[in-house]
């Protein structure tokens, strides 16, 4: 796999009521697959955030030097609760392209949830809403996927299916992963392991 | 987003207000019937638009917006935020376009004839269509996360103060 840098951050800052993230420099090659570790609150997600642009930085930048589309999971999560699994998958598809039950239908299998359920998501355990928004950052066969604590409430066959997800999206399919995890992830081979402390990622292992 | 709102059209509180703007056209014909009273007078004297009609298409935009602010995340790292915010602006549009049609223009259409004053109407309409703009402002910030859901329930309060302080003072 050739390894070309994908994305930068260019001396990142974010404060809250202190300082989160300090001058973060951060390069992502493509087809990296990367585990952020770091105590709570040290600015995991924060970082996530910033980076699939649903936060912007209070100084600095990020830069994608080639073509990219972000799939994330970040903190819980969440979707139109009156609604079907089903809508829910079609409204976010439908923000950038036509809708096919086919792209979405093996996630679901996968999973082993049901499409055609009629339930209401609002009616679903936390494993079930963990599974689909781990189906929704990966279906549109996006290339740059940010995870965070993505095996948080799933038993273990789930975790499992995560780990092979993974696996086969980074592996075979080349494409770039970034996860934040305490644990459940020990399944997975990354090729580099980073430590978020005091605002700043640290390399602690590069393969 | 626009689908997600079109389909909106379909839920209870969306029906609740059109069963609420048909009760409205029922209660002006009927007191109508035996004296002539001019449209303009009545929408604005009357209770019933600012009590149900306006209530109801309250709480229909505040479980719709309750229900954006929830996914805006995904919406944003798919769309980007600039358009996220395009999409929303013409959602609020179009809320608002539909909310004075019809609320006020087709009962105004029918009852043409019985309008005293066209430069009171205008007024009226634009002050309703000012005010509705404030709502749809406050749901934006509410589903950007710029401002807490709880935000989304000052419409509520104003629509009343609106109705009993200021149409009052400018129109009584």
């Amino acid at each position: 796999m050739s390894q070309k840098i994908m994305m930068e951050t260019k001396k990142l800052n974010k404060s809250f009521h202190f300082p989160v993230i300090k001058d973060l420099d951060f390069t992502v090659q493509r087809g990296d697959l990367i585990l952020i570790q770091g105590a709570n609150g040290c600015g995991k997600s924060t970082l996530l955030k910033i980076i699939s642009g649903i936060m912007k930085p209070d100084q600095g930048e990020v830069v994608f030097y080639e073509p990219y589309k972000i799939g994330a999971l970040i903190e819980n999560p969440n979707f139109i609760e009156n609604e079907t699994a089903l809508y829910n998958m079609k409204f976010l598809i439908e923000l950038t392209t036509t809708f096919d039950i086919g792209s979405v239908q093996k996630y679901f299998e996968m999973f082993n949830l049901n499409i055609r359920d009629k339930t209401r998501v609002k009616k679903y355990s936390v494993g079930m809403r963990q599974k689909l928004g781990i189906i929704q950052a990966v279906m549109e066969d996006q290339n740059f996927i940010l995870f965070d604590e993505p095996t948080r409430g799933l038993d273990r066959a789930s975790v499992a299916v995560f780990e092979n997800l993974i696996h086969t999206l980074n592996k075979i399919e080349g494409k770039t992963c970034i996860i934040c995890a305490h644990d459940g992830v020990q399944g997975i081979k990354f090729n580099r392991i980073l430590e978020m402390d005091d605002g700043k990622l640290i390399e602690e292992s590069y393969l | 987003m626009l689908r997600y709102y079109f389909k909106t059209f379909k839920s209870f509180w969306f029906l609740l207000y059109m069963a609420m703007i048909i009760s409205t056209f029922i209660k002006y014909e009927w007191s109508s019937v035996n004296i002539s009273v001019p449209i303009d007078d009545w929408l604005i004297t009357n209770h019933m638009i600012t009590m149900f009609t306006n209530n109801a298409f309250l709480i229909y935009s505040f479980v719709r917006t309750a229900a954006l602010e929830r996914v805006i995340d995904q919406v944003i790292v798919r769309i980007k935020e600039e358009r996220a915010i395009a999409e929303m602006i013409k959602i609020s549009c179009l809320d608002i376009l539909l909310y004075i049609s019809l609320t006020y223009l087709i009962l105004l259409a029918i009852n043409s004839s019985s309008i005293m004053s066209l430069g009171v109407v205008i007024i009226f309409l634009a002050m309703n269509i000012c005010l509705f703009a404030i709502y749809e402002i406050l749901f934006i910030l509410t589903i950007l996360h710029r401002i807490p859901l709880s935000f989304a329930l000052i419409p509520f309060i104003l629509n009343i103060l609106f109705h009993y302080t200021v149409i009052p003072m400018i129109f009584y």
